[in-house]
């Protein structure tokens, strides 16, 4: 499952720093993976839309691992004053397929790390 | 006004006592989570309630009502947990004022009519005076 922000954040950005994988954007800003930039409406490679955000930061789902393959838990949602980085419930993925993405994301953008 | 990154808990807690006082809950919000990013305490919880209530009062004051409200009952479900005077704050006022702020806004939300809130109308962390 990836990780969504609600509109509870407040941007103070305290999570976009801890995510091993750069998966998460401040409001407005577009996204990349493996070299190639996305604006707001591009679908992610997975076919993933609405994730975007104007106003709040955001989270890609193809590059959130929910820190699978480097913490125990969610570094955002450690982090996080206000509780405001929730299991995205339209993104529901089992461990093996979270492992399955960090293995694809090292195989396509191996330099995405922080 | 500038914040005051060096100086000491205490003082940062205040600061953000007055910022929340002052109307200024972006700013109040920021004071404390300065706090509770490196508390380990007890009172961890308590830092983040008051976070909370500062982030609801500014996504009400902005019109975001709905994530006002849900910060609002995470922040009480914590400052419940703490006395009713608590880090030299009358906590047992805040939580009564911070209830009437917000009953007006949950029931404003549930008809979907957006609320207005007058600066007037926030609660306030009153200090004990011993």
């Amino acid at each position: 499952m990836a990780i969504l922000i609600t509109t509870e954040c407040i941007n103070c950005g305290a999570c976009e720093p801890e995510c091993p994988n750069t998966a998460i954007y401040e409001g407005g800003a577009n996204w990349s993976l493996a070299g190639q930039t996305y604006g707001p409406t591009d679908p992610s490679p997975s076919g993933a839309v609405g994730f975007h955000s104007n106003d709040y930061f955001y989270i890609v789902p193809d590059k959130c691992t929910e820190c699978v393959g480097f913490h125990d838990e969610p570094q955002c949602a450690a982090v996080c004053p206000v509780d405001c980085c929730l299991p995205d419930p339209n993104w529901v993925e089992p461990k093996e397929q979270l492992e399955a993405k960090v293995a694809w994301l090292e195989e396509v953008d191996p330099n995405r790390k922080r | 006004m500038s914040e005051p990154h060096n100086s000491t808990f205490d003082e940062i807690f205040s600061h953000g006592v007055d910022l929340f006082n002052a109307k200024e809950f972006f700013e109040c919000h920021d004071a404390f989570e300065e706090l509770w990013q490196e508390d380990r305490s007890d009172g961890r919880l308590f830092l983040q309630g008051l976070i909370q209530a500062a982030v609801a009062c500014h996504h009400l004051s902005n019109g975001n009502t709905s994530g006002a409200i849900s910060q609002y009952m995470k922040s009480l479900d914590k400052l419940k947990k703490y006395p009713d005077d608590h880090m030299g704050l009358d906590m047992l006022n805040f939580r009564k004022e911070i209830e009437r702020c917000f009953d007006g806004a949950c029931l404003m939300n549930a008809k979907g009519v957006t609320y207005e809130v007058a600066n007037s109308f926030f609660p306030e962390l009153l200090r004990i005076h011993s």
